[in-house]
């Protein structure tokens, strides 16, 4: 994985003395550093690359943690999520940060992060009947800049001493440094985004390795975690179906599916924003050119019968390798579901109920 | 693009048409413009032809314009209106950027024949196919007219055929 090396940072004079803020600065003592008020008073449009290399140090000034947004038309969980870091700079092709963020595409990290644990502590005390997962992965990759943070040496002991929350990471990368040197006490799960080598290849620059997260993820059972995993987005391509098969094959032999917590599947969707933005970002890119139709949500996705058959045969891979973990679709409709799966939807609360299942079968 | 050209096509198209012509590589942007110069196909279908086109060379790794070229040939352009022209090369072109959507409709199409349908009842799919949902259309003059197309449509109803819509 490309580490991050910003060629400026800016920061707010408010958080200028926050530890977390000097631990950065610390890591990049050679950087330009500009100090300003509030740095919403500088943000303005600007080209999404070098923004990116653009690191800002900020205070998060809105809701501290918030459900998950849903989505029209399709099974939503009862996640939450909150949002330390705004962008990321691997770069995925396909990443709806380029269109979510276009007006906003500077690398942002909060550092006021008792904000954040607060927002937690809150939620934890609510009287909720289930646990809550909570995830950090909306607005950023949750471990590519974890060296440069440590976020997750305050964020997963935290959960470890809570009883009713559990922290789901996402990530890309393979910076698990920290996170060996922690014990979760099954409170939190590590989940990657996994795609075939040559998917990673062409679109997910910057990014580990297919054998590098594969390896991470191995490490990490060891040491105790629970591991999830999201095959999504799926990216229909000559020869596909051999190369996600291999793909699971991998997983099965490199991984312990007894503790896995769970796995997602979902296919490419993306807004005529994201096109439009990724193909000029991203001229190599053929991702963009398929079988698309428009969607109930306003998105592109492949046309029905191809989503169908990618989702079945991924859906029986992985019931082949263990049936016992998990398995759910990412932002589809319940015609979808009853599809693939051949048998009635299932509510979110079933689905949210089997996660949360999975979870305390580990304590 | 020579300014000539440029102002030829100005005077035909909306300028979008223009900026969405200058997104191509310089070589293919010289047959696209003098395609369009020729048949005035006007904005709307310019515009869907040069963004289907554009996926189209990316999919296949082959140029817009000899895409295009081989598109028309198919079609025998001299009889058509350049409106029609330009309906007839842009569903042309859909085709083969979506042939899987594509060979889903027809089979949906055959499927609907098959049932026998009276011709004033139109068996309407979800936009798309997204979804298990669909419209039975039922176009009538009068009462007399609307009883004998239900008791068609309840006859097509027994057709084993029927059991196929669960495939779409």
């Amino acid at each position: 994985m490309q580490k991050f090396s910003p060629q400026k940072i800016l920061i707010e004079e408010e958080v200028a003395e926050l530890p977390l803020s000097k631990n950065i600065l610390k890591k990049f003592s050679g950087v330009p550093i500009e100090f300003c008020k509030e740095v919403k008073t500088l943000k303005e449009p600007t080209p999404i690359t070098p923004a990116k290399k653009t690191l800002i140090l900020a205070q998060y000034r809105g809701e501290a943690i918030k459900p998950f947004p849903k989505i029209k038309n399709a099974i939503n969980l009862n996640d939450y999520v909150f949002n330390p870091i705004s962008n990321c700079h691997l770069e995925c092709t396909y990443c709806i940060l380029q269109s979510y963020l276009r007006n906003n595409p500077a690398l942002t990290i909060y550092t006021n992060i008792d904000y954040f644990l607060d927002g937690l502590e809150t939620l934890a005390k609510q009287n909720f009947p289930k646990p809550i997962r909570v995830g950090t992965g909306e607005l950023s990759d949750s471990l590519a800049l974890d060296d440069i943070t440590d976020l997750s040496q305050t964020l997963v002991p935290f959960f470890a001493k809570t009883s009713n929350l559990f922290l789901e990471l996402k990530t890309k990368s393979n910076t698990i440094e920290n996170l060996l040197e922690l014990e979760p006490q099954g409170h939190t799960v590590i989940s990657w985004s996994i795609a075939p080598q040559r998917i990673v290849e062409q679109e997910e620059l910057k990014c580990a390795s297919l054998a590098e997260r594969v390896g991470a993820a191995k490490k990490l059972q060891k040491h105790g975690y629970l591991i999830g995993l999201h095959l999504d987005p799926l990216i229909y391509f000559e020869g596909w179906k051999e190369e996600y098969e291999k793909l699971i094959q991998l997983l099965a032999k490199e991984l312990d599916s007894k503790r896995i917590a769970w796995v997602s599947i979902g296919s490419l969707r993306f807004d005529k924003n994201l096109k439009e933005i990724a193909t000029n970002r991203f001229p190599h890119t053929k991702i963009f050119s398929s079988d698309f139709i428009d969607s109930p949500d306003g998105k592109q996705r492949y046309f029905k019968t191809i989503r169908m058959e990618m989702y079945q045969k991924v859906w029986n891979w992985l019931q082949d390798w263990d049936h016992s973990f998990p398995r759910y679709l990412c932002m589809e409709p319940a015609w979808m579901w009853e599809k693939v799966a051949r048998k009635r939807a299932p509510h979110p609360e079933e689905i949210e109920t089997s996660l949360l299942n999975r979870l305390s079968s580990f304590l | 693009m020579p300014p000539q050209a440029e102002v030829i096509l100005k005077n035909s198209y909306a300028p979008a048409v223009l900026q969405r012509l200058k997104t191509f590589p310089n070589l293919e942007q010289k047959g696209l413009t003098s395609w369009l110069i020729q048949n005035p196909v006007g904005t709307n279908y310019a515009l869907q032809i040069l963004e289907i086109l554009k996926d189209l060379a990316k999919k296949e790794a082959r140029e817009s314009s000899v895409l295009l070229t081989e598109t028309v040939a198919k079609i025998e352009p001299g009889k058509l209106h350049p409106k029609k022209l330009g309906r007839k090369v842009r569903d042309e072109l859909a085709e083969k950027l979506h042939p899987v959507s594509r060979e889903h409709e027809e089979r949906f199409e055959a499927f609907v024949t098959s049932l026998n349908l009276p011709k004033e009842v139109k068996l309407i799919p979800p936009q798309n196919f997204e979804g298990n949902r669909y419209d039975l259309q039922i176009s009538f003059e009068n009462k007399e007219e609307l009883g004998s197309t239900l008791k068609n449509i309840k006859l097509s109803l027994k057709k084993s055929a029927w059991k196929k819509l669960s495939e779409f």
